[in-house]
């Protein structure tokens, strides 16, 4: 009798443990999200002997189309120290970046990792850098193209994700000018 | 977004940074090369450069303006007023001497109506021991190490007093040594004066009043700036204006704008006749 009930309590106890369902990963909310990032851009070569690098902030808004595909638009700013042979010095100036862009990742339980890039305008808003021929007089704004990747942290709140994300930038009408830019955001997914 | 009061904060702060006043710089044509001998002649070289703002021309809007303006308050109101653009001059100078120097740049220039030279003017010709007329602003000793370079600067403020002073000494015949040695930077207006007469004995006369109050309304801006380089040794001054356009009438393209696109300004030299009476025209 004691055999019987040990052999029905082990396999009701396999039974369950088959049965368990797997962990689900940290629920994260899908559709239309806003980010607020803070970072750092810098420049690179030929350049990054002209300006310094400086603190930059991003606005993001998109949806998700699937899992694994999101659309959104951006604006971005960073200030800068030119550092154009003088005169003049000590000047600082802006860069202005705005567009569209799609990202493509996937979900690994609390982390999403994704790659995006897109394309946009510049505006920079001094003619310092005409100096070293980066803009040209009367010229202030520029195509521009980026691509990069990050990760996102999932919080608790499945509508909330802190994230980390690295993009290179190149502006073709301001000298093919290339920048690279670092940011930590905050994103909310409705 | 009610929710999120960062974002909005983070919006706001990109809008506003982007609405900023922005500057724009012009570049010098070319640097100026002083401080060297000159064959047979006592003392140094002296560089002298001008660069005169690209404005553009004067849309028909603005010129109806003005005259309203100029009808209005009974005098002549210039194109470029003060508080149209707010400008910076920086220059930088390298010692290409092994000995230490020094160096004196002194500011003049122009606004559309009158062009101010102060080595034309002669305060008291009679007088061989009398000081030189004074410059607009500057004229102070910079020591520049062998070889070294240094940076300066007229600020916007400096350039503003600069302009009001060639302002009240042309149309309000201000003695230069008394706007020199005035802050009128923030004056409201002024009144012109009749020229500066003397009796037998060489004492000024008393002055009066002559014509309306120039309001700062209608003061006149600096449209030119000439910058007189001086040197104790062999030096060269290279220098940009930093322009805020707070109006919208410098051409962004610069000094590589058309010429038809920019207003072309026939400022007049001003002088004090021999008499010591001040006087343009």
């Amino acid at each position: 009798m004691l055999r019987s009930v040990l052999v029905c309590a082990a396999l009701a106890a396999t039974a369950g443990w088959f049965a368990a369902p797997a962990a689900d990963a940290r629920p994260a909310s899908s559709g239309w999200y806003a980010e607020g990032g803070l970072g750092a851009v810098g420049f690179l070569p030929s350049a990054a002997d002209d300006a310094k690098v400086g603190p930059a902030m991003d606005l993001r808004f998109g949806r998700d189309l699937f899992p694994w595909l999101s659309l959104g638009i951006y604006a971005a700013a960073s200030s800068h120290l030119a550092t154009v042979p003088a005169p003049p010095s000590g000047e600082w100036f802006q860069l202005y970046r705005g567009g569209a862009d799609a990202r493509l990742g996937g979900r690994f339980d609390r982390v999403a990792l994704f790659v995006e890039g897109g394309v946009g305008v510049a505006v920079i808003s001094s003619n310092v850098l005409d100096k070293v021929m980066i803009t040209t007089p009367g010229k202030d704004l520029s195509l521009a193209v980026h691509a990069g990747a990050g990760l996102e942290y999932q919080l608790d709140n499945r509508h909330y994700a802190l994230g980390l994300a690295a993009d290179g930038f190149l502006e073709a009408q301001f000298a093919s000018m290339k920048q690279v830019e670092g940011r930590f955001y905050l994103r909310y997914t409705y | 977004m009610h929710r999120h009061p960062w974002l909005c904060l983070c919006s706001g702060v990109v809008l506003v940074a982007a609405c900023a006043n922005d500057p724009m710089y012009v570049p010098a044509p070319t640097n100026v090369e002083a401080g060297v001998a000159i064959p047979n002649q006592l003392g140094l070289s002296v560089g002298k450069a001008t660069l005169e703002l690209p404005f553009k021309t004067e849309t028909t809007a603005d010129a109806k303006t003005r005259a309203d303006l100029a009808t209005k308050l009974g005098v002549m109101v210039p194109y470029v007023k003060v508080g149209d653009v707010s400008v910076e001059i920086e220059y930088t100078i390298r010692n290409l001497d092994s000995m230490p120097g020094q160096a004196e740049v002194e500011l003049n220039g122009a606004n559309e109506l009158f062009a101010y030279d102060p080595s034309k003017i002669k305060l008291d010709p009679g007088n061989n021991e009398a000081p030189p007329t004074p410059g607009l602003s500057g004229d102070i000793p910079i020591d520049v190490p062998a070889d070294g370079q240094v940076t300066g600067l007229f600020t916007e403020d400096q350039v503003l007093e600069a302009s009001i002073d060639l302002d009240e000494i042309t149309r309000g015949n201000v003695n230069p040594y008394a706007a020199e040695l005035i802050v009128n930077k923030n004056d409201a207006s002024f009144q012109p004066l009749a020229p500066e007469m003397y009796d037998k004995e060489g004492n000024p006369l008393p002055r009066t009043p002559m014509g309306p109050v120039i309001l700062r309304a209608a003061f006149a801006n600096m449209i030119r700036f000439d910058l007189v380089f001086k040197p104790t040794t062999h030096m060269v001054m290279d220098y940009d204006v930093r322009v805020r356009d707070l109006r919208g009438i410098v051409d962004v393209k610069g000094l590589t704008a058309p010429t038809g696109e920019l207003a072309q300004f026939g400022d007049i030299p001003f002088y004090i006749p021999a008499t010591g009476s001040g006087s343009g025209g």
